[in-house]
């Protein structure tokens, strides 16, 4: 069952202060704030700890976990600026984790700490991404035992911990000391989403992810996106009657897009909630106007 | 990377499982034989991973098996077919999470889907992972068994599962 830690300590000295750092801390500069604060946080938790006060380092914990998933949002974000995209991607699969094992003991009601902005844009990131192959090691484990006691797992006489609760400030797990690699085989759906599987002398293309990143204004700018298709001029492709159309339909030219007005060709729309910054407004991208109202809603094509 | 959500897939097929075939199964030890085939909810392990590969569970079962410990109603035999000794998890990294092949009675049936699909929904929460499941439903009288495969979102899990079970027999019917 989901339970509440936070709110109960939401005003007590030692939660508060970070508590507010962390839902007012808005720029990337923060990310080594919140390093720092991450420090002082897990201190203050080892503190509740030493105090025997499991309710405080509960809370602290919460303060912990949205204090990681920020942390590792806005080093994704960087490094995606950077063109570090793969360590950027590992960041936001990060992300989604940490929030995850959050989710079962903090509810977020007013995105106070932006933790539903960074699920929803984390997620539509990883959808941009050339990544489609992942590696999927099949693995025995022999001998499991509890991250909280040590105790070896047991059906029958089991330890009094269970996994995802929180205990001692810390979130009760498994442990595999002992294991045998089966297999690995290559999947579509991976639970992790690190283990890519690069072709070796393959070119990735980040260029939309990079078309994004580099038209915010801030890592809590929204956008979001939807994939449509668009007909592009035949003139744009050097195809021949017989070559295999440029729509990569699997026909042949011909037999496909070469009778038709024009090739389909997929078309990503991108909607950004604030105006990219100067400079980067020339590349297709091009505000429209409400005629409802004065606001305008940037609008920004790739294809 | 789009992460296309599937369609449920429900196949029902008679078994010729039983508590009693299970206990038979070389993986359960001695001294668990009686237990096994006088239990009412069973979970049994996987074979077919290699011939050096002892059966085993899915990753996580454990969990699974001591929410229903804790939930399932006084009475209720709850067993699983290997020995703590004996007991492996099989972790896969893909992002399908596999239940244990539970053989229950049928009666149960309907309580424990419900159990397992509120244990999914806290164990995903708002994640959306694709869910693989296999009960035997055993009907103790007439030694019939039906096997219930499902496959699919998790947040259709028990819905699914539950439109397909057999109405349950009138009150009048029953006089």
């Amino acid at each position: 069952m989901t339970a509440d830690y936070l709110r109960a300590f939401w005003s007590a000295p030692e939660v508060a202060p970070a508590r507010v750092a962390l839902a007012t801390s808005r720029n990337v500069e923060g990310v080594l704030k919140n390093g720092s604060l991450l420090q002082s946080i897990t201190q203050r938790k080892t503190d509740a700890v030493s105090a025997n006060d499991e309710a405080l380092a509960k809370a602290l914990w919460c303060l912990e976990q949205i204090a990681k998933v920020q942390n590792h949002y806005l080093a994704a974000y960087q490094e995606m600026r950077e063109e570090l995209f793969y360590d950027a991607w590992c960041n936001l699969d990060r992300a989604e984790i940490e929030l995850h094992f959050l989710d079962r003991h903090f509810q977020e009601t007013s995105n106070e700490f932006r933790l539903e902005f960074i699920r929803a844009h984390a997620t539509r990131f990883q959808e941009l991404y050339p990544y489609h192959a992942f590696y999927s090691p099949a693995v025995l484990k022999e001998e499991i035992i509890c991250s909280i006691c040590q105790n070896p797992i047991s059906l029958r006489n089991p330890c009094a911990h269970r996994v995802g609760e929180i205990y001692q400030g810390e979130m009760a797990g498994t442990i595999v000391t002992k294991c045998r690699l089966l297999e690995v085989s290559l999947v579509t759906e991976p639970k992790q989403r690190y283990s890519v599987a690069f072709v070796k002398g393959r070119d990735y293309d980040y260029s939309l992810v990079n078309f994004v990143v580099q038209r915010l204004t801030s890592p809590w700018s929204g956008w979001s996106y939807e994939w449509t298709t668009r007909l592009q001029p035949h003139s744009l492709y050097n195809a021949s009657r017989n070559d295999p159309c440029p729509c990569e339909s699997g026909k042949k030219y011909k037999r496909c897009c070469l009778g038709q007005a024009g090739i389909r060709r997929p078309h990503c729309q991108i909607l950004f909630e604030e105006a990219p910054p100067p400079g980067l407004d020339s590349y297709e991208w091009h505000p429209t106007i409400s005629p409802a109202s004065t606001s305008s809603t940037p609008l920004a094509t790739r294809s | 990377m789009g992460r296309h959500q599937p369609q449920p897939r429900l196949t029902i097929a008679p078994s010729d499982v039983t508590f009693a075939t299970i206990s038979q199964q070389p993986y359960v030890r001695p001294g668990l034989k009686d237990s096994v085939a006088q239990a009412t909810v069973l979970f049994i392990p996987q074979e077919g991973h290699g011939p050096d590969t002892a059966p085993c569970f899915p990753e996580g079962t454990s969990t699974l098996y001591l929410t229903l410990r804790d939930a399932l109603p006084p009475g209720t035999h709850l067993e699983c077919a290997l020995a703590d000794e004996d007991y492996v998890e099989l972790g896969l990294h893909e992002a399908l999470l596999a239940i244990a092949t539970i053989a229950i009675t049928a009666v149960l049936l309907p309580l424990t889907i419900h159990l397992v699909g509120t244990w999914l929904a806290d164990k995903l929460l708002k994640r959306s992972d694709k869910v693989k499941a296999t009960f035997i439903a055993i009907d103790v009288k007439s030694g019939s068994s039906i096997e219930y495969q499902y496959e699919g979102p998790a947040d259709a899990f028990e819905a699914t599962l539950l439109a397909a079970l057999p109405s349950p027999p009138h009150q009048d019917s029953l006089s």
